[in-house]
């Protein structure tokens, strides 16, 4: 927890402020679509401020409800734009919630992104008095295409566009010119627009991605103000299909689940990271303070249907935040309900499009008050290739936690290629995605038909990252119903996937087949392969161990003994991005490159790496060659699960000083001489896209605050 | 301070504030800075664009697009410069940065 605590005093200073009913039931819609025609999708996006009429608070006394402002995409086609701008018409679109660009492989994504953001008060924005980073509250902003495996390309004379490139800055003029900096901690800075042109490789996986803001510094404000939207590539039926009739999942029973939040403000006085400021009616605090809500409701009758009331933590140092709401909301919509009436079921796909939030979901039988089980799919966009034989202790750690195996129906006598996974519980750190297949279930676990009534809610019930860190609240986020009464067509016991890790990692896949675009060229100088054997070593700890907020990463190679390499050790630093932490070449052919990286998380509290442009899977170094879990990667069985995120377990440290003096993270030296234990993290990245990007924490607060290094792969010489 | 007002006060004044900066003066300036050896810009870049604001407090803000001339890519780089007059042309006060 790194939310400075400041004691606050409430203009209000009222238990009195009326509430909107947050109960209300409306049916939920599926967001808006925006669909590439002729293999290109060419978009205006207008990110701007919007009141949000779907949150509202009453002020205390009553009045008029206040909807918080916040920061959406206007988005509408740029042959319908005029200009820098979108028309005023049903075609534009400007939702809270966020959209579904649907794309296909192959596709080339066009959009204008204009900065039309409102200036910032400086005293509320915490990364304002960093190095270099006096600009930020002009509010500049730039787009990330998470999770897509496409080039971070640089723009150049020939092709002045960026590719998915996050060191691009676009500057609103009308908040004023961006004052040089003395450091050249920056990127490219450009005013009022900028144009992208990302091309999706035509072997490049079909699933579920998304899209938000990734401006060092800013990425929670902005995301927590709810600049974000999803990206699809191929349909469902690409890699999943009916184990009884094996026909592609239709894309009509496939449901785009967008988890966003937002706290809104009551008026008064709270404390921000530079000091206390006042706070407007219905204000959006965008640091997203873990403990704006108590974790649980204060007593069974509390009704948390999409939100939680804001909480009083003046006592134990922290802000007051009565008369305020924490609103949790599915693709825009608070408490929604979602009927589940194809005898098929429904293909449900989730993202956590929250800044810094960690949800543990449940789909809990209303009647049983059990979690009901559901078939996983995919995670992070690539759909599961597990073969059958394949022990559940492995599929567990293939995982790396991130969901609960459940028992599944017993299997049919088909040749299915990829085994049931089912799941009744699924943790999604901030970024991360994953595709479940709801059908309503027997108490024998097997697809039927759902008797009259029969409902259940999507909750998260809470869940803490560790000794040192957020205890994020429990909240039901919708009502699902289901009226599955009719005789199934295409499913008997669940889907059958022909899974993306499978097939991307085969000939011909994105992470087998050479880069069509890369060019032979000499190598940059300090840029070379990792030696055989080498791996990669990230620490995740603090730059300054009396200071919490001080983010960062470390780095050293060590070779196949575990030896350090001499020279290569880098301590725990804050982000720069006028430094590659690592670089490295395609193979021979521009083929693509796996490496193994070990992420060792120093901290009591979990972080949540993340990495651009490509994917990863769990390994166990001392995995059989035969297992999905082998270091090496055999094409033959594939990855099992691909991941684009993954939690690292908390450090166990067996010496006082790092709870009582050390904010809760060990150092470097600590884990190395055995004060500290923590078990690294070990995956196998393969890449197979050029360009300077980032890894990082995707925890934004950590982001934000230094968790975070730049990596560039470049093309082989040879 | 707007465009129009800027241009009525070097009137009135008779200053030579129509002369504002662009890509070859900047580049000029950007030169005569890497030849007194200052390391503060990124050496050897060729200056493509520039787009300045009307003068504030003796200097100008710029929007410049440039390259490194030793790039065979020819990437571009998106910055904005500080320059401010100096006898009888510019001074790069700032910006100029690849990173």
């Amino acid at each position: 927890m790194n939310f400075k605590r400041l004691a606050a005093i409430s203009a209000c200073g009222a238990i009195l402020a009326a509430l909107t009913d947050p109960a209300a039931a409306d049916a939920f819609v599926e967001p808006p679509v925006f669909a590439s025609a002729n293999g290109v999708l060419d978009l205006l996006m207008i990110a701007k401020a919007r009141p949000i009429p779907a949150l509202s608070l009453t002020p205390p006394g009553g009045g008029a409800p206040v909807h918080p402002t916040g920061w959406i995409y206007e988005i509408c086609q740029r042959a319908k734009a005029i200009g820098n701008q979108c028309p005023a018409d049903s075609s534009t679109v400007a939702e809270y919630g966020g959209v579904r660009l649907a794309l296909q492989k192959g596709d080339v994504l066009k959009i204008r992104l204009v900065n039309q953001l409102p200036k910032l008060d400086p005293s509320k924005v915490t990364h304002a008095a960093d190095p270099g980073e006096a600009n930020l509250p002009l509010n500049l902003t730039n787009l990330h295409t998470h999770g897509l495996i496409v080039e971070a390309r640089a723009p150049t004379l020939a092709n002045p566009t960026f590719g998915d490139d996050v060191f691009v800055q676009v500057y609103n003029s009308a908040n004023g010119t961006p004052i040089p900096q003395t450091t050249h901690q920056h990127g490219s800075i450009v005013k009022d627009y900028v144009d992208y042109q990302i091309a999706i490789p035509a072997n490049h996986p079909s699933g579920a991605f998304w899209f938000h803001p990734h401006v060092h510094g800013l990425s929670l404000n902005q995301i927590s103000s709810g600049m974000a939207g999803i990206i699809s590539i191929g349909q469902a039926g690409d890699y999943a299909a009916g184990d009884a009739v094996a026909s592609g999942f239709p894309g009509t029973q496939v449901r785009h689940l967008i988890l966003k939040d937002m706290q809104v403000l009551a008026a008064g006085q709270i404390g921000f990271d530079n000091g206390p400021a006042d706070v407007a009616e219905g204000e959006v605090l965008n640091q997203e303070d873990p403990d704006f809500c108590a974790q649980y409701p204060a007593s069974a009758s509390e009704q948390r249907q999409g939100s939680c009331p804001g909480l009083d933590g003046s006592d134990d140092g922290g802000n007051n935040y009565v008369g305020g709401r924490w609103f949790f909301t599915v693709s825009g919509q608070v408490f929604p309900t979602l009927r589940v009436t194809n005898p098929d079921g429904e293909l449900w796909r989730l993202t956590n499009a929250s800044g810094s939030v960690s949800y543990d979901l449940q789909l809990t039988d209303d009647w049983t008050q059990r979690p009901m089980v559901m078939q996983l799919v995919s995670v992070d966009g690539v759909s599961i290739d597990v073969p059958p034989a394949t022990a559940l202790g492995t599929v567990v750690q293939l995982g790396g936690g991130r969901f609960k195996l459940a028992e599944c129906p017993q299997r049919l006598p088909v040749a299915l290629r990829s085994a049931f996974i089912c799941v009744s519980e699924f943790t999604m750190m901030p970024s991360s995605r994953v595709e479940l297949w709801v059908t309503y279930r027997d108490p024998k676990l097997r697809p039927a038909s759902s008797p009259t009534g029969a409902s259940a809610t999507l909750k998260t019930i809470g869940i803490t990252t560790g000794p040192a860190g957020d205890s994020w609240p429990a909240i039901d986020l919708a009502k699902v119903q289901f009226a599955q009464a009719k005789p199934r067509a295409l499913t008997n016991l669940g889907l059958s996937i022909l899974g993306d890790a499978l097939a991307a990692n085969q000939t011909g896949g994105i992470f087998s087949a050479p880069v069509p675009y890369a060019k032979a060229a000499p190598l940059p100088l300090l840029c070379k392969p990792l030696a055989s054997g080498h791996r990669r070593r990230i620490f995740f700890g603090l730059v300054d161990y009396n200071d919490s907020d001080s983010f960062g990463l470390g780095y050293e190679e060590v070779d196949e003994h575990g030896a350090v390499i001499p020279g290569t050790q880098v301590p725990v630093s804050a982000f720069d991005p006028s430094r590659n932490a690592v670089c490295l070449p395609l193979g021979p052919g521009q083929t693509p490159v796996h490496e193994t990286w070990e992420l060792v998380n120093l901290a009591t509290e979990n972080h949540n790496f993340h990495i651009h442009q490509t994917k990863f899977r769990l390994v166990q170094p001392s995995a059989a060659s035969g297992s999905l879990l082998a270091p090496k990667l055999n094409p033959a069985i594939g990855a099992g699960v691909m991941e684009d995120n993954v939690p690292l377990p908390v450090a166990s440290p067996n010496i006082q000083d790092v709870a009582n003096s050390q904010n809760g993270y060990c150092t470097i030296e600590q884990w190395r001489g055995g004060q500290c234990s923590s078990t690294p993290v070990v995956v196998d990245i393969p890449f197979s896209q050029l360009g300077e990007f980032v890894y990082h924490c995707h925890i934004l607060e950590h982001e934000d605050g230094g968790m975070m290094a730049k990596i560039q792969v470049v093309p082989s010489p040879y | 301070m707007t465009s129009s007002i800027a241009m009525a006060i070097c009137a009135l004044t008779g200053l030579l504030c129509g002369l504002s900066p662009s890509a070859p003066t900047i580049q000029a300036a950007y030169e005569r800075e890497a030849a007194s050896g200052n390391s503060q810009h990124d050496p050897g870049l060729q200056v493509m664009e520039a787009s300045c604001e009307p003068p504030s407090n003796g200097q100008f803000l710029c929007q410049v697009m440039f390259l490194s001339k030793d790039d065979p890519s020819q990437r571009l780089y998106f910055d904005v410069v500080a320059v401010a007059r100096a006898g009888g042309g510019f001074a790069l006060k700032s910006g100029l940065c690849k990173r």
